[in-house]
């Protein structure tokens, strides 16, 4: 069990070192210049070339690399060329607005998710199951766009119950706050929950056809008892894996979402600075948000062994 | 000046509304007509509208964030519309009129035999920070411009400047070799900071003079300025106490925002959502009249096909000018061949009927250019995403020439990679673009931009060798306060592109912003240098 925990921990390290390598590539090969795209098409070309002297662009990619790892070493990720706040600035006031959505949109997704997931277990190809599954199909079809804009339409321009974008920060007042992200949370929830159900749905059918639920059912336990104690225990684990990958995607920041509601979280930050080839705040910003998502998956992966005591024996996986 | 404006309901009180009711009541009483009710009604309502009142929130939607706070270098056109009132600028660009006007100078004198421009400015105008503001500032402006080290991309617009001198607290000379015209319709662009905050002005908090003052900028969230109560101009000082501009990319969000009444006021929106908008009784729809922007395609003369004059001139008969604006611009812009429209005092009329849409025209000067039915030619749009209307020119142009033998590829790229692609690399043959300052004074539209001056920065590669005689009509007009002779020289210089056709200008568009009824006194800007002095909110 130590041996795994070890392992996986310093697993880590390279992974985030290529991300390192793999983000700054990538943003360096992007053609574009961001030193064009602030002074604008009309500035002579010598304003454009100070401009990129004065951010050392026109420095050898080796030697930007190196400073720019050197930067994250003392926990400076840059600053942007063009608003000139810290990426750490910028990300301590987006962040925020995007763990709120995402903390939402995935409350939203099991309260649709975990429910109709079981249900459609129990009774497979039932007329719930059915209009479940058909459900889910519109779900994840439906583009986000589309739905976010819907909902705009209906809940803001027609009835005006909800404001129809913008963020309410929640030194406004949590009614407020709330009022803001309902709409939001709801268009990027009930996409969530059509994979979330899926994964459910599917687990907990392989689940409930193990030879050990059978052992179950046949010494007389309640259903209840069986499902929520035998069943759901096992079929959370391919479950919970699904949702750390969502939680990643969704902290990562929903670029249509917060672009459709107009909030000012990471998914529009980053999408900025990409298309304003601000380097400093792009290549910070994944690297956080890949850091994010590597450790996620890793929390998820140590969750295991508290689901499957065959992780923790080393039965299954053989670290022990 | 065309503006959309809607019925509105009287807004009245209740104390009002049963004074009323007694007053009708008293008139029934003594026999008179109801309509002496409405007659007051309307005539206590009328006055409202016409006094302005202070106070109140401004909530402005524009369609993308700002992404500097430097005044000089920042170029957006969302950043023009916040700084404009935050800084005083020497001269302003009258919205309805279009004609240069002194703003925070009192007065321009050219002087020394025409080779300096003295400047009187006004006693006792104070920065946000309480410094007085001097000539000895307006230097500093003006010289940071000038310093390529600064990064601004107005240094061009200012480039015959030679000298800038402080001749007391209130004046200045600027030393130029001649008269030079486009100088104070530049200075409109030109925002006065006070010296003592130097040039590293993206670090720091704007600082002006203008009517507003800045508190902050949110990324992604918001921009807020406050009114500035000590204004030095008591006549243009702002009536709302707060303008809060909004970034909000999603235009159908902006547009749901603006009905919902989360907003006050969508600046700057598509023009196919117009006439959509002009049917809703709860907006009001000002449309500025097409005459600042137009819609012109670079050819780059650096390789071919278009360093022939043939394909050039083809792609002036290229494109559907009428059924564009029509299905594409629900019929706001103007087909043009010039960059200035008819109530422009430079406009030729000559221009009007030089190039129109003829697709067989197109194939004969293709045959003309050695390459018939289109065999051995090669050209392709370059597009960038997020500018529909770039796209759509393009695609009317692609289908033009497919129907003559060849079908130019359409290549979209992010609007990063096409301006590097336009100015850096010139790694492009044609590329659709709307460049403004058609409204202003010739001698800036031709002096700055990517189009027209013939020097490193256009986007063509023209050069003063490209157009015979070009460029000294370009100075003629430039450097003469003779209306006639300049009307001649610019008549000419008109003339001499539509024989060349370095880049073909097809059209002018309008601009449209939509408010709700309680926005009163809102003017739109044609170039976004955008007032919002005279804006005052209704109850």
């Amino acid at each position: 069990m130590t041996r795994y925990l070890i392992w996986r921990g310093l697993s880590v390290i390279p992974t985030l070192i290529g991300i390192t390598i793999l983000v700054f590539l990538v943003t360096y090969f992007i053609p574009g210049d961001p030193a064009r795209v602030l002074a604008g098409a009309e500035a002579p070309p010598e304003v454009v070339a100070g401009l990129r002297h004065q951010w050392g662009l026109d420095r050898p990619v080796h030697v930007r690399y190196g400073f720019w790892m050197a930067n994250i070493a003392r926990g400076n990720l840059g600053e942007s060329y063009f608003s000139h706040q810290t990426v750490l600035q910028l990300v301590r006031r987006a962040f925020p607005v995007t763990f709120e959505l995402a903390m939402l949109s995935l409350l939203v997704a099991l309260l649709i998710a975990v429910p109709s997931g079981i249900v459609s277990a129990v009774r497979p190809r039932s007329w719930f199951d059915l209009g479940a599954t058909a459900a889910g199909f519109v779900g994840l079809s439906v583009p986000g766009f589309w739905l976010g804009i819907m909902l705009i339409y209906l809940f803001a321009v027609e009835l005006r119950w909800l404001p129809a974008g913008g963020f309410a920060p929640l030194a406004g007042g949590l009614a407020h706050n709330l009022r803001s992200m309902i709409l939001p949370a709801i268009a990027l929830g009930t996409f969530a929950s059509t994979q979330l159900m899926r994964y459910l749905r599917a687990g907990m059918l392989d689940v409930l056809n193990a030879d050990y639920i059978r052992t179950a059912r046949a010494k007389g336990l309640a259903a209840a008892m069986v499902l929520v104690r035998h069943a759901m225990r096992n079929a959370l684990i391919p479950f919970m894996t699904v949702l750390g990958v969502q939680m990643g995607y969704l902290l990562g920041g929903t670029v249509i979402t917060e672009s459709v509601f107009a909030l000012p979280g990471m998914g529009r930050l980053v999408l900025n600075a990409i298309l304003n080839r601000d380097y400093q705040v792009a290549t910070g910003i994944i690297l956080l948000i890949a850091t994010s998502f590597v450790l996620l998956n890793l929390a998820v992966d140590l969750l295991y062994p508290v689901l499957d005591p065959r992780v923790r024996l080393g039965r299954s996986t053989g670290w022990e | 000046m065309r503006k959309a404006r809607k019925r509105q309901k009287p807004s009245i009180s209740r104390r009002r509304f049963l004074a009323h009711a007694g007053l009708a009541a008293a008139a029934a009483a003594a026999g008179g007509a109801p309509g002496a009710v409405r007659g007051l009604l309307a005539a206590q309502a009328a006055p409202q509208s016409a006094q302005p009142k202070r106070g109140g929130t401004l909530t402005v939607s524009q369609s993308v964030d700002i992404n500097t706070l430097h005044p000089w270098v920042g170029n957006l056109n969302v950043w023009k519309v916040i700084k404009t009132g935050i800084y005083d600028q020497l001269s302003y660009q009258d919205p309805v009129t279009f004609q240069v006007k002194p703003k925070l100078a009192k007065s321009f004198v050219w002087t020394d035999n025409n080779t300096s421009l003295v400047i009187a400015l006004p006693g006792g105008v104070t920065f946000h920070n309480g410094e007085k503001l001097t000539a000895e500032d307006v230097k500093f402006t003006i010289d940071s411009i000038r310093d390529p080290r600064v990064g601004s991309w107005l240094r061009g617009f200012i480039g015959p400047i030679k000298e800038v001198l402080v001749l007391d607290e209130t004046h200045l000379k600027i030393k130029t070799a001649a008269i030079e015209n486009q100088l104070i319709p530049a200075f409109t662009y030109v925002d006065i900071v006070p010296r003592s905050a130097g040039t590293d002005l993206a670090k720091r908090t704007p600082i002006g003079s203008g009517p507003y003052k800045f508190v902050e900028w949110i990324p992604n969230d918001h921009v807020t300025l406050e009114r500035n109560p000590a204004y030095w101009n008591e006549a243009r000082a702002g009536h709302v106490d707060k303008i809060v501009f909004r970034p909000v990319t999603e235009l159908q969000t902006r547009i749901s925002q603006l009905l919902a009444g989360d907003v006050d006021l969508v600046y700057d929106f598509s023009l196919q959502e117009v006439p959509r908008l002009r049917g809703d009784t709860s907006v009001a729809v000002a449309v500025v009249p097409p005459a600042d922007q137009m819609f012109v395609v670079y050819l780059n003369q650096r390789r071919p096909p278009f360093q022939k004059a043939e394909m050039r001139q083809a792609m002036g008969w290229a494109l559907d000018r009428q059924g564009f604006i029509k299905n594409f611009l629900a019929g706001l812009g103007r087909p043009d061949n010039s960059p200035f429209t008819p109530q422009h005092w430079a406009f030729d009329p000559k221009t009007e009927d030089a190039y129109a849409y003829n697709p067989d025209t197109v194939g004969k000067l293709l045959e003309q250019a050695g390459y018939p039915r289109g065999r051995g030619l090669e050209f392709s749009f370059l597009t960038p995403s997020g500018y529909p209307e770039f796209k759509i020119i393009s695609t009317l142009l692609q289908a033009t020439f497919a129907s003559a033998g060849y079908r130019p590829a359409i290549e979209e790229v992010d609007i990063a990679q096409w301006a590097a692609r336009l100015n850096q690399s010139h790694d492009f043959y044609a590329a659709v673009d709307y460049p403004p300052r058609g409204s202003t004074d010739p001698a800036l539209t031709y002096s700055a931009g990517l189009l027209f001056p013939p020097n490193p920065a256009n986007v063509g590669g023209l050069t003063p060798e490209t157009i015979p005689g070009y460029v000294d009509e370009l100075r003629k007009g430039a450097t003469t306060l003779d209306r006639g002779a300049r009307r001649a020289a610019y008549a000419k210089v008109q003339e001499l592109w539509l024989e060349y056709l370095p880049g073909p200008i097809y059209c002018h568009r309008s601009t449209a912003h939509a408010h709700r009824p309680r926005v009163q006194g809102f003017v739109p800007h044609p170039a976004f240098q955008q007032s919002f002095v005279d804006v005052w909110l209704a109850s």
